[in-house]
Order: structure tokens, then sequence, then C-alpha cells
């Protein structure tokens, strides 16, 4: 069948074998073969470059295939690339699952059938391996087995060798280290080739370094090390980090004939402190951390030494050295047939539960009927109590045979943490009350965080403990994100920032969350302390972030700037805390944290007690930020609220009429308005033989200025409503007292009536 | 002299009633009222012409006054009722008030969609009697691993990429640390619920560095893996329709043994398979398992005597499902047409 096919490579001429793609063919990136046409000629297909067919990341015009290739065939088949590949998440736990054989083995226990194990014919010379071995810490090095191939030709490997790496996502160096890596994967027992020539005595040594000393890796990074890394050394110096990666000094090269191939066994939990500390990653590290089967070392010697003979050539020494003074014993579990039903919660038959253990590769002996004793199979390193094996048995069988059920026994009733349940109060009033509630990271990055908090002693002044010092994340993810936050309100006000940017010209966001901070004397004396042992301080913060709103109906002002309504919102939010004083108070010196606007934010105290501040923001950070409505913010420590909450008592209410006055008061503008409404009721508490104990409230109804008060002047006026649980009031009575408030008044405060 | 008489009233109550029928207004109408029948009005000079009659007429007149008068009050009491119900019409048609516009705004706030599912979760399980525990997020190395069965050295460490604060503080990297907190201090039986933000440093697209998660854990003398079946299928019920089922898939976690990941049959196609369960049918939620001995000893706790399990769910992950959320960063992007959608 002829196709035809424009193509616009150059590197092709007439009776070329390439490869094509035809209509319908999918190729890397979802890139779909269709017929088209290309300047007007019907193309029915794409010739392909090694690019194209995602074999390599840059190439230069199609592939042209030798003139052997048998045409017609596909392209897979003929490079033999049509293998199967499965990706498969190993958890730790699962060492033995990192090679081949090792899935083999799975695989075999869970089907019930033997498994072929790589046979390994040894071409042997008439020479004995002549390096000897010392195992000198042998709790972190066990076993050490080596043989000497000499006379190996270092080259390219075969491609069936190469691909198979390839397939594993390994890539080929040559022929003598591509063996040790396929052994690796093939069964799982990670192997090091040393060049003989560049051994320096006829001892291999396997001990912890000498503190001080520098090795070189064979990627060529000097190390310094301490003296608690497992090395293995020759006579004079260090060749390779034992299990981890091998020496610059001693590794195989182009032109080196004779290999010592090491097939060892080092514990665990040495190389991987070796991998951290160094921070290298190796896929021996990688195994070796989770553990290597030490029963397998010599097999794989065995299997490498043939398989380098095979694809490099030479002879293998006639002996193999293997030192294990102490061998690894297996683990022995006792295990009671009655734990495994209680455990999984059904009835099991001994023989079910014993094929199982069988399978399982172990050997299993029964100590008196429903008593077993275990000898885990030596790949099975993960298997040391007999919850493991009700976990083996589990699974093998079936999780889906665990019936349901619900836990029997002491019961006990809901007594939850008080702030978990405090905190959902608190989030559901701010619902109710019109707010979004935010959440951000409880990281934030360190420039960006000083510069909103900025002066410390001020929001100290407010309640909020912020320190001058962040608590640092060692290994941040980026910058953005480097120290734990101090305050709700960096990250409330990027949250609005971005709803700006998005389109939301109006917003209420709250958001309830911990502030960090050091430990230090002041933080001790500041800090709430819920949680012991951890030298770090926590706060639940609750952070407020308005904008907009100023005229949301119908273009027309309906309420007031952000600022006021965040202040109605947390007396509301205070009120429903039954929280009996309340006071909103300028910071001291007309000053306040720098981004609030100075004229406009307060200190709140419940009963008193600094809890937090609000205010409007900066017009100058606004400004910058090309946010064009108003916007407030406000931190408060919820702690700290919550400590204030008094319980809920009825007070009874009068059946008799209450009396209203009205006051206008003219004075500078200057005399915060809530301190004059505070002041009436705590001098109709002076005045309370007086009739000041009639005063039931006393707030602002109206509040005016104009040129004809003069500069700088206000009139507030205010609205003080007596009332009696005895009797109707006289009139005589309310302005009696309404005089002497108001007297008392302008007094204190400068101001006169209008 | 009579005739004269009720010739002339006659004559005012045929010129009132005229004039009040004609009135185009409620206040003309008054004021004619006031012309007719008030203290200086035409009946009064009437009223003054009487007394030049001889007595015997004057009942009579008077009777005739009278009875004009009534008649006049009765013609007005029409009159006026009828202006007034024009009048109201009027002004009601005046006053129209487009309430199509919008009305004043009241804005309808709404918890944090991980708020939401976290108290759900909380409070289904707090009907099953566990309570609520929380704990710091600068967690001790000792609590968040070495106590979870995780020593140095140990390879699950690699399993969750770590925060550290300082050589013995991370940012805990599971709600789990909580587990050693309540098991130190109280005493068995113990049912309780662990809910908070964790930590983790392999953030990319569909992970956050900084998420939450819930975990239950019941210490009794005698627990089972099918009694925790049994509780995650009770919970996935009521969280996510009752009907669904549940599965267990062998999985590893250090501080439990046995371990299992939960799959719950897909609550949007309720198992039939579709694009959120990758038309597998199936979703794994969490993870769960019976608490490992060496965690319980950690604890103080004998592990002869006491065994426990646990389970934990990503709470976004779980908001994720429940409301088709697409993008893991829209839960800290805090954007107002994000967060107003649960104003449930």
């Amino acid at each position: 069948m002829i196709h035809q096919i424009v193509c616009g490579a150059q590197n092709h001429k007439q009776g070329d074998c390439v490869v094509v793609a035809l209509p319908g063919a999918v190729l890397p990136g979802d890139f779909a073969i269709k017929h088209s046409k290309i300047r007007g000629v019907e193309s029915g297909g794409m010739l392909c470059s090694l690019k194209e067919l995602g074999l390599a990341t840059e190439s230069e015009g199609i592939l042209i295939l030798p003139d052997d290739a048998p045409i017609g065939t596909p392209f897979a088949e003929y490079k033999k690339l049509d293998d199967v590949v499965f990706e498969l998440k190993v958890t730790p736990n699962r060492a033995d699952c990192l090679s081949h054989r090792g899935l083999a083995l799975e695989i075999a226990c869970l089907l019930g059938k033997p498994i072929c194990e790589p046979e390994s014919k040894i071409v042997e010379g008439d020479f004995d391996c002549d390096i000897g071995v010392a195992i000198r810490a042998k709790d972190l090095g066990p076993r050490y087995a080596g043989r000497m191939v000499k006379g190996v030709k270092v080259g390219e490997s075969p491609e069936w060798l190469k691909r198979r790496l390839e397939t594993v996502g390994m890539k080929s160096i040559n022929n003598v280290v591509d063996v040790t890596n396929y052994v690796m994967m093939e069964l799982g027992q990670p192997l090091h080739a040393f060049d003989v020539r560049e051994l320096r005595g006829r001892t291999i040594i396997v001990d912890r370094a000498v503190s001080g000393e520098t090795f070189v890796t064979l990627d060529g990074s000097e190390l310094k090390l301490d003296g608690t890394e497992l090395t293995i050394r020759d006579s004079e110096r260090v060749v390779a980090l034992a299990g981890v990666i091998g020496g610059k000094n001693s590794g195989v090269q182009d032109d080196t004939v004779d290999v010592m191939i090491e097939a060892a066994y080092f514990t665990p939990a040495s190389v991987r402190r070796t991998m951290r500390k160094f921070g290298i990653e190796t896929d021996s590290g990688y195994r070796f951390s989770r553990g290597v089967n030490p029963e397998t070392t010599t097999q794989a010697l065995d299997r490498a030494t043939q398989l380098m003979i095979e694809v490099a050539g030479g002879l293998a020494s006639r002996n193999r050295i293997d030192v294990y003074p102490e061998p690894v014993p297996r683990t022995e579990i006792q295990i009671a047939l009655a734990t495994v039903e209680a455990r999984l919660g059904y009835t099991i038959e001994a023989s079910v539960f014993e094929m199982w253990m069988k399978r399982l590769g172990g050997e299993l002996r029964v100590l008196s009927p429903g008593l077993y004793k275990f000898v885990a199979p030596a790949h099975r390193m993960d298997l040391h109590i007999d919850m493991d094996l009700v976990e083996e048995f589990g699974r093998l069988n079936g999780y889906d045979k665990i019936p349901e059920t619900l836990p029997v026994g002491g019961f006990m009733p809901a007594a939850h943490d008080e702030l978990y349940i405090a905190e959902m109060r608190a989030r559901r009033v701010l619902k109710g009350m019109g707010c979004l509630q935010a959440l951000n990271y409880a990281f934030i990055g360190d420039g960006y965080q000083k510069d909103f908090i900025g002066d410390v002693e001020l929001w100290c002044d407010a309640g909020l403990f912020v320190d001058g010092s962040d608590v640092r994340i060692v290994n941040p993810l980026n910058e953005e994100i480097n120290v734990m936050r101090r305050s709700l309100l960096p990250g409330l006000y990027r949250n609005l920032l971005h709803s700006v940017r998005f389109g939301s010209p109006s917003g209420r966001l709250f958001e309830i969350g911990v502030s960090v901070h050091a430990v230090s004397d002041r933080s001790q004396a500041v800090r709430t302390e819920r949680f012991q042992g951890t030298g770090y301080g926590e706060e639940k913060r609750l952070g407020f972030c308005f904008w907009g709103g100023e005229t949301d109906l119908w273009g027309r002002a309906q309420v007031a700037e952000p600022a006021v309504t965040l202040k109605g919102v947390v007396e509301a939010f205070l009120g429903t805390y039954g929280v009996s004083s309340i006071d909103f108070e300028p910071f001291e010196e007309g000053r306040a944290p720098g981004i609030l606007h100075p004229g406009k934010a307060v200190v709140v105290r419940a009963n008193r007690v600094p809890v937090g501040f609000l205010g409007a923001v900066h017009p100058s950070r606004l400004q910058s930020d090309k946010v064009r409505t108003g916007a407030a913010v406000g931190e408060f420590s919820l702690e700290k609220i919550l400590k204030a909450v008094s319980a809920v008592r009825f007070t009874p209410i009068s059946p008799f009429p209450a009396m209203e006055r009205d006051v206008a008061l003219v004075g500078a503008r200057s005399i915060p308005a809530g301190e004059i409404v505070t002041d009436f009721v705590k001098l109709a508490r002076k005045f309370e033989a007086d009739g000041g104990r009639f005063l039931k409230s006393a707030s602002v109804f109206d509040v005016f200025e104009g040129e004809s008060l003069g500069e700088g002047k206000r009139s507030v006026a205010v609205r003080m409503v007596f009332q009696s649980a005895d009797g109707t009031l006289e009139d005589s009575v309310v302005n009696q007292v309404r005089d002497k408030l108001v007297h008392a008044i302008c007094e204190k405060h400068g101001v006169s009536v209008r | 002299m009579t005739d004269q008489m009720k010739t002339k009233i006659d004559s005012i109550r045929l010129e009132a009633e005229t004039a009040f029928k004609a009135a185009e207004n409620s206040r003309d109408l008054y004021e004619l009222k006031v012309k007719f029948l008030g203290k200086t009005g035409s009946f009064q000079s009437v009223m003054k012409e009487m007394g030049s009659l001889p007595p015997a007429e004057k009942p009579i007149a008077g009777k005739l006054v009278n009875e004009a008068k009534q008649a006049l009050e009765g013609t007005y009491s029409e009159c006026e009722e009828r202006l007034k119900a024009r009048e109201l019409e009027a002004k009601l048609k005046s006053e129209m008030l487009d309430l199509t516009l919008p009305g004043v705004p009241v804005s309808r706030g709404a918890e944090h969609p991980v708020s939401l599912v976290m108290d759900e979760i909380a409070m289904i399980l707090s009907r099953m009697g566990y309570s609520i525990r929380t704990g710091p997020v600068i967690e001790t190395d000792r609590n968040n691993f070495e106590g979870l069965n995780v020593p140095k050295d140990h390879p699950a460490r690699d399993m969750q990429d770590t925060f550290y604060i300082d050589e013995h503080h991370v940012l805990r990297t599971q709600t789990s640390p909580i587990q050693i907190r309540t098991m130190e201090t109280e005493k068995p039986p113990i049912r309780v619920a662990a809910p908070g933000g964790v930590f983790r440093c392999d953030a990319d697209i569909s992970h956050s560095p900084n998420f939450h998660q819930i975990e239950g854990l019941c210490i009794d003398k005698k627990v089972s893996m099918a009694d925790l079946k049994g509780t995650i299928t009770f919970f996935v019920g009521e969280f996510f329709g009752r009907g669904l089922k549940t599965r267990f898939r062998p999985s590893f976690f250090p501080f439990t043994e046995p371990s299992a990941e939960v799959d719950c049959q897909c609550p949007l196609c309720k198992g039939k398979g579709c694009r959120m369960c990758s038309m597998s049918g199936w979703i794994e939620i969490g993870g769960c398992g019976l608490v490992h001995p060496n965690v319980l000893k950690f604890a103080g706790l004998d592990a002869k005597e006491w065994q426990g399990f646990a389970f934990g769910f990503g709470i976004e992950r779980m908001g994720i499902i429940k409301y088709g959320i697409n993008d893991i960063r829209l839960f800290n992007e805090n954007d107002v047409r994000f967060l107003s959608q649960f104003s449930m």
C-alpha cells in the first residue's frame, strides 16, 4: 500500500527505511496523527524523528533506520520496546519488594506457586582472589562478600542490558557498572565494583571513618567525615561510603582490567544517617536504608560475576570472599490463632491460617493447638511481632473478609476541648453577622510580616503579644513562607488584595487561628500557655479585614466606612459573650500600628484588659496597593476575650415607663465621644443616691460639626434613658439627675450645653 | 312666616348640598361644612331670625332647621368618604415603591469549608462518644515521630517531608501527636477526635504545605479491625450519604498494625463510575489501623490489657469530594467569591 506523506525534513533520500505514524496513531504528548493537507497537498501520516517518538529530548531530522530493517514491522516491536512497565508505589516497610525477585516472591505467595531463580554459571580462572576482607565494625556492617574478575574489557553494554536498565529508569554507564545495577534491580542487593589497580594493600577494611578525614565521591563531591560513618577502606584511605556511594579514587574506569565486586549487608540506620547527613540519594542507599536481605549477598555476587563475564569478558577468581562473623538471626514470632481472630474480628480456620503462613515462605511450627511459632523468611525483614502476622494474614486472606461491627466496651460520654467549642461558636456568631471565614497558612514571609507589624510595642499595648523575633522554619519551601505568623493580619490583608483584584469591591473577612511565638521572659508573661512541653507559645487569635460597602444600596450611602462597620461587629460580637465592660480607646499619643490610619484606630478593652485593636487601614498603604475603597482591620486575642466572658444571668426588667432626656454637648473635636458616654455611666454610679441609679443607658444619637460651632468643635448629642423598677419616675427627679450629670460632664471635659 | 322660613332653609340646604357634592377635595369640603354648618355658618343666621317668630312657630321652624342640618351632615359624610377614598388612592399611587430594586444589603456570612467539614466530622464522631482534643502546631519530635513508632533514622520519615523548627521541634506532620498527648494524660477507655492543621514540605499543584486532618482514636479492652470498619462505614454513611459501602486496602503506617487505606463508594455516582472517581466507583478517603503496640507502650499503656484503633481523614480532600471543589489552592486564597458559596 502506498501512502502519500508530506515531510518537512531534509535528511532522507529515496530508498531510506523510516518510521511512519499513520492516521490514528497517537505520539507522545497526546499528539494524534490525522489526514491533513499541507500546502494544498494531501498528507496521510508523518515520518517521525527520535524526539517525536519520545526517544530523545532533541534530535535532528527524521529517524533513518538501517537498510535491513524489516519493512511493515511495528517500530516498537522492531526496537523491542513493546515491554510492559508497571509503576508500583512501595511502602517503606516492604523493602523486599524493591526488586524483581522480591516482587516475584510476593506474587508467588499470593498465587501459591514457586519462583524461578536466575541461574549463575561462573567461568572461573585459575587464580585466587588475593584481596582479603576485615570487618572491624560488625555492628554497622555485619557481612561483606567479594570476588575478583580479571581481564574485563570495559565498554558499551549490549542492547538488551541497556534497554532493560532504561525500562526501570536507569542510565547505562558501561558494561561493568551496568551489571552491578542490573543485579541490584533483579535481586535487590546493591553491588559495587572497584578497580583492583587502585586498591592499596591487599585487604578491604569495613570500619568507621576516622574523624576529620575527607572522601571524594564518584561524582566528585568532597565530604568531610566525622567518624560515625561506615566506610570501606583499603590500607590507606576510604574507597567507598558503605552502601551509599563509591569513591572517585577506586571506581571502574574505561581502561579498568581487573575488578573487585562487592556484595555486602550494611545496617539500615547507619546507611540512612550517612545519606541524610550528606544529602546523598542513591539507589543503593535507598535499598540499604530500608533493609536488604542479608541472605542474598552471595547469590547476588555470583549472579553479577556470571553476567559481568558474559558482557565484559574476563575470568572469575576461583574463590569468593564472604566474611559474616555473626549471621543475622531470623526472627521468631509466637502467635496464637485466637489473637488473629480477636484483632481481625472474625473466626478463622486453622488450616487457612497455616496455609498463608507457609506461603509467606517462613517456617511454621505448631506449639499446641492454635499456638504457633513462626520463623520469618529472610527477605521479610519487616516481620517482628505477632501483630505483623495479624496484618499479613488479614491482607493475604483479604481485607474484604473483615466484617463490620461496632466496638462494645467502656462508653465514654463526649467532653470536648473547650476552646474548640468556643471557636466553633465564635465562627457561627460571626457568620451570622455577615462575615466570611478565611483560612491562611500558619507561616508567612519574614520580610512582609516585619513590615506589616511595624512597632511591636504598640501591638503589646493593645494586648497582642507579637514578640520581636520570628519563629523560623529551618527548611522552608520558599522565602514567602519561611517564618511562623505572629499576626493574622498580613494574611487577611493579602486576601483583600486578591479579592479586590478579582472583582469583589467589598468584603468582610474574619479568621480564627494561631499566632506563634518564641519563648522569652516577656512572652512567658503575655502568652497563654495551653500546651506544655514544646517551648513555643501559641495563641488563638481573631482577625478581621473589611473593605468597601460604603455605598451598597443603589449607589447611595448605606453603611458607614469599614472601620465603623467593623467596630459595630466587634461590639456585637463581644456583646454576645456577655462581656460587661467594653471600651474603645485611642492609642496613646495618637499613635497606632503602622498599618493603621493613626487617627482612626482604637485599642479594645474587655473588662478593662486590652484584648486587641481595630482601625482603618492607612490610606498610603491602600493607595500603593491600588485599593480604591476604604478598608479596616482588627486583631484580637480570642483567648483573652474568652477570659472576659461572663455567664448569662437574668436581670429583672422594669414594668414602669422609661424616660428619655437628650442633651447636646459642644466641645473640641479631639475629645473622644466614647469617653463622654462612659463618664455618664461612671458619674451616675457616683451620684447613685441622688437618682443616678435610675440611669439605664447613655448613647450618642447625633454628631454635628459646622461653622456655626466654631473651628475644631463639634456637637455630640447624648440620649439618657432613666427607669425605675419601683415606680414611674417624676419629671422633677429625672431632670435633677440629668442636670447634675450634665454639669459634671461639662466640668470634666470642658464642654458646654449647646 | 314659616313658609318664608321654610323656603330659606330649603334654599340653604340645596345650596349646601350642591356645594358639598361639587367639592374637589376633603379640605374644601371641610371649609364648606364650616361655612354652612359652623358656628358662624348660614344656619346660625337662620337660627337668629327664628327668635322673631311667634312662639307657636318656633318649634316647627326649629324642627325644620334640625332636619336640614341632619340631612346635610349625612351628605357631608357621604362626600367626605368618597373624597377621602379618592385621595387615599391618589396618595398610594404617588407613593409607589419599586420593590424590584435590591433590598438593604444584609451580607450572608459563611464558615470556611475546612471548618464546615471539620465540625461536621467532629460532631458525627461526637455522637459515637468521641471527645474533641487539640494540640499545638509546633510539636516535639518525640510526640510527632518517636512516640508514633517512627524513631530517628527510620525510613518512614521519608513518607512525610517535615518542616523543622529546631533540632527537637517540627511543624506537626499529622494530627497523631494529639493521640500521644491524650493517652499520656487521660485514662482509658479513650475515644477522641483530633482535628487540626498539619504541615508537609511536599507542596505541588495538588498538595498544600499547610492542610488539615482529623483523626479518631479508640482505646479499649477489646477492639478489632471489624469494629474499625463498622465505625468508618457508619461515619461515611452520615457524612456522604447512607448506604455507601467502604472497603479497606492494605497499607503501611508506622503507628498502626494492621494498617489499611479506606475507600468509600464514590458519593457522586454511588459507585457506578464517574470522572471524580476515575471511573473506578471508589474514592480514597483516608487511612486507619489498629494502634501499634509500640505506640501504646510509649504512651504508658499495657499493650496486653489495652488495644485500640485509629483512623484519619484529610479535611480538604473530604471537602473536595463533598463540595466538588476543583483546586486545592482555592482553600487558602480566601477569595470572597469562593467563601461566599458556603453560607449554608
